[in-house]
């Protein structure tokens, strides 16, 4: 019932049409693969115009160095700072529940280092002020059987946990100040975990609970195939630079 | 429906729409239908969930990581399809024609495209070259879409320089994607009688006369129904 068209066969004009789907893929494919250095030279140039936090107009541009913001739960917690409380509990002599004025209060750590996510995205510079996790720790004084702790959020689901040791280290904060000012709901404030040397997702967000257990347990994204040991340039089958 | 309406072959008249320009010409048919809003519908999913992982607004608005990153991926995964399935059939007779159309601009069509359209559309056919053009180009960034989104998703051998290229390529890509869709979109709801063909399947003959006069139509009816050509606005 149908008139077939014989002109098809021959096929007149020339496959620009064609040429035009080949070269994209074939841009595609090249720009993967020289895709790092150009997204460097963008960030570079983009970099004045864009806020670091990852709002703005910079939210759409590719390859602009800018946090991406991630929440795993149906939106994010929104907590003020005199409703804020943090627990250090677990194994330890001393429970504490301190207060966000309590954690001001305390000995005051400032570091102006990167945050590496482990998709590649990595924020030049950021400038962090806290509490040494190590001090925090120290004032409750944990038991001879802890060797881990354990972070749980105040979005209810996410759970980060590192070594007792890893947890000393002098470039571990918990945070509530960031690029240069208190931590935003959207960047996990009022407190945060910072852990500099390792993956964004140890510096948990909305930081409720620090709770010394005996062994670390693997958290949230770590269910999910993540290192447990998230060390920058040296886990999860990536090679960054080492945040130093 | 075409379904409802008699069908005629068309005669040595009727194929060239009839000397008033009355009845109705086939322009899509039941499978090129079919592929295009089952793709239609992965698309707009693709591009929803994509905004929400890719816009930190909308991520915090919306959160759920995990569950809206999964329907990215399963969904980008299915998103050609139906497109192979339209194309591998022996249903999709005409949607072959019209992608070996598609890939094709003779030395007129270029001259049109150059001349911005001043020159008269003489030269165009079911398709015009911006159209054709259009189509390799959306058709060109999906694939690579597709291609980088599997180097995402699995791609955990890859050296880390390529998955960060493929990160980088996947963002610009989709944005070019969303340019070219949204006018699209415009160009179709400014277009009214060639957006009701991808639904009915029809355009009046008229409509092919002005728009697309090199037109050869494989399959006409003649159409009570017809809109009178001076009623007709796009």
């Amino acid at each position: 019932m149908v008139d077939e068209l014989s002109g098809d066969g021959a096929a007149p004009g020339r496959p620009i049409g064609r040429r035009l789907f080949l070269g994209l893929v074939g841009a595609g494919v090249v720009g993967t693969v020289i895709g790092e250095k150009v997204q460097a030279l963008v960030g570079a140039i983009v970099r004045p115009f864009t806020n670091a936090s990852g709002g703005g107009l910079a939210a759409l541009i590719p390859g602009a160095n800018r946090f991406r913001l991630y929440t795993v739960t149906g939106g994010y917690p929104a907590i003020s700072h005199e409703q804020y409380s943090l627990s250090v509990d677990g194994l330890v002599e001393r429970p504490m529940r301190l207060t966000y004025a309590d954690l001001q209060a305390l000995p005051r750590t400032e570091l102006d280092r990167d945050f590496q996510c482990v998709t590649g995205w990595r924020v030049p510079g950021v400038h962090w002020a806290g509490v040494r996790l190590g001090d925090l720790i120290e004032l409750a004084r944990p038991t001879a059987a802890a060797h881990g702790v354990e972070f749980t959020s105040y979005d209810g689901v996410y759970t980060e946990s590192l070594t007792l040791a890893e947890a000393h280290r002098s470039d571990v904060l918990v945070a509530y100040e960031m690029l240069g000012g208190p931590i935003t709901a959207e960047h996990g404030g009022p407190v945060r975990l910072y852990v500099a040397p390792m993956y964004g997702y140890k510096s948990a967000k909305w930081l409720k609970s620090i709770s010394l257990v005996r062994q670390p347990v693997p958290g949230f994204w770590e269910q999910q195939g993540y290192g447990v040991e998230a060390w920058i340039g040296r886990s999860n089958g990536r090679h960054d630079a080492p945040v130093p | 429906m075409d379904a409802m309406t008699p069908r005629s072959r068309s005669g040595p008249t009727g194929r060239r729409r009839g000397a008033a320009g009355r009845g109705r010409i086939e322009r899509f048919d039941r499978t090129e239908r079919a592929v295009h809003w089952a793709t239609t519908l992965l698309v707009l999913t693709l591009v929803a969930t994509g905004a929400i992982l890719y816009l930190p607004s909308l991520s915090v608005t919306v959160g759920r990581r995990l569950l809206v990153e999964d329907t990215h991926v399963y969904v980008g995964v299915a998103v050609f399809v139906p497109l192979l399935a339209g194309v591998l059939g022996r249903w999709g007779r005409s949607l072959r024609s019209d992608l070996r159309a598609m890939s094709r601009l003779t030395d007129a069509e270029l001259s049109w495209l150059r001349s911005l359209g001043r020159l008269g559309r003489g030269a165009v056919g079911k398709f015009n070259p911006g159209q054709k053009l259009n189509t390799n180009a959306v058709a060109g960034m999906l694939t690579v879409l597709f291609l980088t989104g599997l180097a995402l998703r699995w791609g955990n051998f890859l050296p880390v320089g390529l998955r960060t290229g493929a990160t980088f390529i996947h963002d610009l890509f989709a944005l070019g994607f969303v340019v070219l869709i949204t006018g699209h979109i415009g160009l179709a709801i400014a277009h009214p009688r060639a957006l009701r063909s991808m639904v009915t399947g029809w355009v009046p003959a008229g409509w092919a006369e002005r728009h697309a006069p090199a037109w050869r139509p494989v399959r006409t009816a003649p159409d009570e129904h017809a809109v009178p050509p001076t009623s007709v606005s796009d």
